[in-house]
């Protein structure tokens, strides 16, 4: 029918306006609906089906310019076209469900070909694209996959490094349980030697916290005479990178100082840099205190062999001193025995050298006494045999005996004051002996002065005395004189073994007594002895 | 200087008088000195002409030793007694110390001494001439 009709205004005579006019004319049209003969079912099947289809193409239209956009892909031609192709396509639709009632078919065949130019313009676009887009593609995949692999590498690192530095802190608590169980006492400084780690020994020995002994603390604890000598050693020793030893006392909780071996290693780095010193304090101040008593054993020693050879060269003299006289005395009778000289046969002659003879033996006697009595002593076997007797007899028999010998040196015999029948239990040989050793002192240093000697009775002791005026003893030797061979001077200016004041010493003692001398230089000496009744 | 004139100088006085006797014997006049401050004061007790022509010292003796009087003797105000010969007689083990006394001495004699000994040191260092 639009085809007749059409036909029909062709054949009238038409200006070219009007059939350009008359040729887009759509007057005579009907709608598409016709064509479906207004079914109900049909024309909303159709459109219900375009206005989807249309507004999905719109909707993707959409959706493609916001993805664009946003993923800042960059509008280029081929997007362009495909957005323009999916618009126009839904717009074609829509122009369907118009001309189901409409008839504007020019119209919509003009949206028709407009959406032709996009869909081929896309079609050229995307056939030239195929590779570029194949490339980006794998690109896209290599990316992801290399994306993946350093996530994967990322979790790999992260763990191994939770794992080290999980070592780390085990190895560093394994170090410091290590060095806290030590029994030495332990400490960790910066390469400077700034102290930042003790062990608990240490707080346990110096009885101090970390706080006090940070940094240069420990000094504190050292004793004030060394810390001079091992700073300026430490100031030295903290600039190389080599181990070092160190010998200095460190002050106890209870405030006592022990001697420490000290000991630092430097831990260093790859490139031999020092990153902490390491260092323990070993207590040695047993084997110092046994090395400081072997050395004054050692020393000791040596002076008791010092002072035996002494002895030794002393014992000799005095020995040959009363022997050179005896043998000069016979040698002499002998000489003249044989020259024929009568004389010495005379009854004053024989008295005279047999006394004499008698004196020198029993002088020789009394110095062998005196060393056996030394050794009797240091064996312990030095016996005195007490008995109840008139001490006041026993002192005057002593002084008697030697009043010719005061007489003859003094030119004055022995004053005495003595209380009559002074009584005690004492071993009357050895008490003589005590007393003979000491007035023969008093002769030999007495400078050829007076001797007084006094016995007192005195609750329940008696006490002699023996006085002399004489050189007298300095007081840093009175008390050393009563050792074994010592002497107040000089054993080139007096004779004698040394030892009288050491047995009298031994002897008083024991008679549970007391010896002991007041002396004022140049003055004289009084020895006294005491014991119990 | 009299060579029949001996000074002994000793701390022990049984020696003094033994080897007085022995010297005694031999018809020389002996003095005795306990020590050497004695032994000087002796020394200048006897008239300039009549020194003794010998000393027999001990070593080791109180107040003024052996040799300290040897050291005395040849400096002021004793150095007129210094041409004196002088014999030690010592009882000491060693003799070391009275070799460091010469030449400050004319000899030495170990105690105890044999009589012969003695003599002939005596004579050796101060023959005193028959007359005397």
């Amino acid at each position: 029918m639009e085809h007749i009709h059409h036909s029909q205004q062709l054949a009238q005579p038409i200006s070219w306006w009007q059939s350009i006019l008359q040729y887009f004319s759509e007057a005579d049209f009907m709608p598409h609906g016709h064509c479906y003969l207004w079914k109900p079912g049909l024309v909303y099947t159709h459109v219900i089906s375009d206005f989807l289809i249309g507004t999905a193409y719109v909707a993707i239209s959409f959706t493609l310019y916001g993805l664009v956009k946003k993923t800042n892909l960059g509008f280029n031609r081929v997007v362009l076209c495909f957005g323009v192709f999916i618009g126009a396509c839904g717009w074609t639709h829509y122009n369907e469900i118009w001309n189901l009632w409409q008839s504007d078919y020019w119209y919509s065949g003009m949206v028709k070909v407009l959406t032709a130019i996009a869909s081929v313009a896309t079609g050229i676009y995307l056939f030239k694209l195929r590779h570029p887009i194949v490339a980006m593609a794998s690109a896209a995949k290599l990316s992801e996959q290399r994306r993946l692999d350093l996530e994967s590498l990322t979790r790999d690192l992260e763990s191994k490094i939770e794992e080290r530095s999980a070592a780390h802190r085990e190895s560093e608590a394994r170090f410091r349980q290590l060095a806290d169980s030590m029994t030495q006492l332990a400490w960790v400084t910066e390469p400077d030697g700034y102290i930042f780690w003790y062990n608990k020994r240490w707080f346990e020995y110096t009885g101090t916290d970390l706080e006090e002994m940070l940094g240069d603390g420990w000094q504190k604890v050292h004793h004030p005479d060394h810390v001079s000598r091992v700073l300026n050693f430490l100031k030295e020793a903290w600039k190389k990178p080599e181990p070092w030893e160190l010998t200095f006392p460190l002050r106890s909780a209870s405030g006592e100082y022990r001697w420490f071996l000290t000991r630092a290693v430097p831990l260093t780095n790859s490139q031999g840099e020092i990153v902490q010193w390491f260092g323990t304090n070993t207590d040695i101040d047993e084997q110092i205190k046994i090395r400081q008593k072997l050395e004054k054993s050692q020393y000791d020693l040596q002076q008791a062999l010092k002072a035996r050879d002494e002895f030794l060269s002393i014992a000799s003299h005095e020995l040959k001193t009363p022997l050179t006289s005896l043998k000069i005395q016979f040698q002499l009778l002998d000489r003249e025995g044989r020259k024929g000289n009568q004389e010495i046969y005379s009854k004053e002659k024989v008295d005279h050298s047999t006394e004499k003879a008698l004196r020198l033996v029993s002088r020789l006697d009394r110095l062998i006494e005196d060393m056996l009595d030394v050794a009797r002593i240091r064996t312990g076997k030095l016996t005195v045999h007490k008995e109840r007797i008139n001490v006041t007899s026993l002192v005057k028999d002593v002084i008697e005996r030697m009043q010719d010998t005061f007489l003859s040196h003094t030119g004055d015999k022995i004053d005495f004051q003595v209380e009559d029948d002074c009584f005690a239990a004492v071993d009357p040989m050895r008490m003589e002996q005590v007393l003979t050793n000491l007035l023969q002192n008093s002769l030999k240093y007495g400078s050829g002065k007076k001797v007084q000697v006094a016995l007192k009775s005195d609750g329940h002791s008696l006490t002699i005395s023996i006085n002399d005026q004489g050189i007298g003893i300095p007081p840093e030797l009175q008390d050393k004189i009563f050792h074994a061979f010592e002497r107040g001077v000089n054993a080139n200016e007096v004779s004698g073994l040394g030892l009288g004041l050491f047995i009298s010493q031994q002897i008083v003692k024991d008679h549970n007594g007391k010896i002991w001398v007041d002396s004022e230089m140049g003055k004289g000496s009084t020895f006294h002895v005491q014991f119990p009744k | 200087m009299s060579c029949k004139k001996k000074l002994i100088v000793d701390d022990d006085e049984d020696i003094l008088n033994t080897l007085s006797e022995a010297l005694q014997a031999e018809a020389y006049d002996v003095l005795q000195a306990s020590n050497g401050v004695e032994a000087f004061r002796i020394l200048e007790a006897q008239p300039e002409n009549d020194l003794p022509g010998m000393i027999i010292l001990d070593l080791q003796m109180p107040v003024m030793d052996g040799g300290t009087f040897l050291k005395n003797l040849v400096n002021k105000p004793y150095e007129k007694y210094s041409k004196i010969p002088v014999i030690i007689s010592s009882a000491k083990g060693s003799l070391g110390d009275v070799d460091q006394l010469f030449p400050l001495t004319a000899g030495k004699i170990r105690k105890p001494m044999d009589l012969d000994e003695l003599y002939e040191l005596v004579e050796k260092y101060c023959r005193k001439t028959p007359n005397e």
